[in-house]
């Protein structure tokens, strides 16, 4: 795949072109997917994937070194986060149901040999009270989607839902509130 | 014949309306509240510790419900650690 097509096809969308988002969002997915199998062919008990390397990788080979503008940037690591989040609940729905009462993926964005526990992450019950947290918030979800999945930094976010970063901060620390809350039963 | 027994035929899509109505409703008074919640959180997660309490005492006055919710997802963040945190892409 050529890096300069995800180029055009930023460009194009950026234009408004919705098929060019499409087909935008199939070559992220698969390359995404390309590379998680990798990633989780290794896959261990208490193994953590490491979504940021994951994405930053796809960025690499679809984008690599093009110049994009900042707002191109942002609407690619949109996109990847999206699709992020989409490969890693597909791997986890399919391992519970190959091994009934195995335990769930458990992503984090730490380094995997220094990753702390507690920021270990079962990926369905994330996934699940996310899209509960967009009922009530889309926009909140949305920058837990792209900070998470995609691993954009408090800028980046910002500028991919075109916000400021004050705006940011708090919807992402309420939302941590909120998420922790819910999946911890507290 | 009066028109009655049509409108009869039609009263029971009356209830169902009404239901989604309300569900509508109750949507936007959850979102209306979690709103609420989340800018009295975010304000009170920037001062002190120690100014908390009293900053929720005189905002939330007689709604006593959403000053224990704050309060709840107080402790959530401040339990959470590094909880959805890792590191950054430059």
């Amino acid at each position: 795949m050529a890096s300069h097509e995800v180029t055009e096809l930023l460009g194009a969308w950026d234009r408004g072109d919705r098929p060019a988002r499409d087909r935008l969002m199939r070559l992220v997915q698969s390359e995404l997917r390309r590379l998680a199998r990798g990633y989780l062919r290794a896959e261990r008990p208490g193994h953590t994937l490491q979504t940021t390397a994951l994405v930053n990788e796809a960025y690499i080979r679809l984008v690599g070194q093009n110049r994009i503008s900042w707002q191109n940037r942002g609407h690619f690591f949109g996109i990847a986060a999206q699709m992020m989040r989409r490969v890693l609940v597909d791997h986890s729905r399919r391992k519970k149901s190959a091994k009934r009462g195995a335990s769930a993926t458990i992503v984090s964005l730490s380094q995997a040999n220094d990753a702390a526990p507690e920021s270990e992450v079962d990926v369905l019950a994330l996934d699940e009270a996310l899209d509960d947290l967009a009922k009530l918030d889309p926009r909140q979800a949305k920058v837990v989607e792209l900070r998470f999945f995609g691993g954009l930094g408090v800028e980046e976010t910002a500028a991919s839902i075109g916000v400021s970063t004050a705006t940011v901060k708090r919807e992402w620390v309420t939302a941590k509130a909120w998420l922790f809350r819910r999946l911890k039963h507290i | 014949m009066s028109p009655f027994p049509i409108l009869l035929r039609v009263t029971p899509w009356v209830p169902v309306r009404e239901v989604r109505r309300v569900s509508q409703e109750q949507d936007r008074s959850r979102t209306g509240r979690w709103r609420r919640i989340k800018d009295l959180l975010a304000t009170a997660l920037e001062l002190p510790p120690s100014e908390r309490e009293d900053f929720l005492k005189k905002l939330c006055g007689d709604d006593q419900e959403i000053a224990a919710e704050v309060v709840a997802f107080i402790r959530a963040h401040d339990e959470a650690g590094d909880f959805l945190e890792g590191e950054e892409r430059e």
